[in-house]
């Protein structure tokens, strides 16, 4: 079996970033910037950090393909159904 | 592969008669656990984002606690970190470790349920409850969800905690760290992204 075996530094790296994107996130919530732009920025950031868990802490970077085909259906339909109700939100 | 990375061959356990090359099926089966998980959430979030344009919904979304909040976030963030250096301690073989990180992911998630407490309190205290409005429903049953995951993966990390203590884990065998961790970081990413959407939005 396959074990990765992840340097702790490079966890710490990965937790400093998650939080100083944070802080980012907060500011721009309060900045008063054009509604649709921060809307983009926030889902693009939220996104990010996502991933960075994913890829580094859950290991998904570095394990067998075949956990993250397991998650690639659910995924795909998470952002169907978000989109589609994101988007009737927005018409309405 | 990153220089920071060693990915070496050891076989802790017997491979399962069927099993693919490279899978672990108790991973593997976590990883599926977690795909529901990820549609269960996508239901309840789908639910928050059809009704938060309802004006007792912006209202109430106007109302809520940013800076508290954010200190949660920063709190669930913080108990991630200590989960993957309570596995990196497991893969080591340092068993002090293991259990300071598992306990200290105990407190840390204790402390994230506590201030969500707070500021369910708070709210009640201002009169917004469940049945308040469709935005308080929404908003209760969705955090309220979460929640209830971090307690429970509060607890798994106690049963865990008490396994390690024991000597339960070593180098070669320290899957149940890793499916645990798997569980919390899945937890910590739905908040991710439930921070965003019900308090940055």
């Amino acid at each position: 079996m396959r074990v990765a075996h992840v340097k702790p530094m490079t966890y710490v790296g990965v937790f400093v970033v998650l939080a100083v994107v944070t802080a980012v996130e907060v500011f721009i919530s309060g900045a008063g910037l054009d509604r649709t732009a921060t809307v983009a920025i926030l889902l693009a950031l939220a996104t990010s950090k996502a991933l960075l868990v994913v890829l580094f802490y859950m290991h998904l970077k570095y394990d067998t393909k075949w956990y993250t085909y397991a998650m690639l259906f659910p995924v795909f339909m998470a952002l169907v159904l978000t989109a589609v109700v994101f988007v009737h939100g927005l018409r309405s | 592969m990153s220089e920071a990375v060693v990915t070496h061959e050891h076989a802790p356990e017997v491979e399962e008669a069927g099993s693919v090359p490279g899978v672990n099926n108790r991973k593997f089966g976590m990883w599926l656990f977690i795909a529901s998980e990820v549609m269960f959430f996508t239901a309840l979030i789908g639910m928050f984002l059809a009704y938060r344009g309802q004006p007792s919904a912006v209202d109430f979304h106007s109302r809520l606690n940013i800076p508290l909040t954010a200190v949660n976030t920063f709190v669930l963030l913080t108990s991630s970190l200590t989960v993957v250096l309570s596995l990196a301690a497991a893969q080591a073989g340092n068993k002090r470790m293991l259990t300071v990180w598992l306990l200290a992911t105990v407190i840390l998630g204790s402390a994230f349920v506590s201030i969500q407490a707070i500021e369910y309190s708070r709210l009640g205290a201002d009169g917004f409850v469940l049945a308040t409005s469709v935005g308080t429903s929404t908003f209760f049953v969705l955090t309220g969800f979460h929640g209830l995951h971090v307690i429970i993966g509060v607890l798994w990390c106690l049963v865990v905690l008490l396994r390690a203590a024991r000597g339960g884990f070593s180098k070669e065998n320290n899957v149940g760290v890793e499916l645990f961790g798997l569980y919390w970081h899945f937890v910590d990413v739905v908040w991710i992204i439930l921070f965003t959407v019900i308090y940055l939005l």
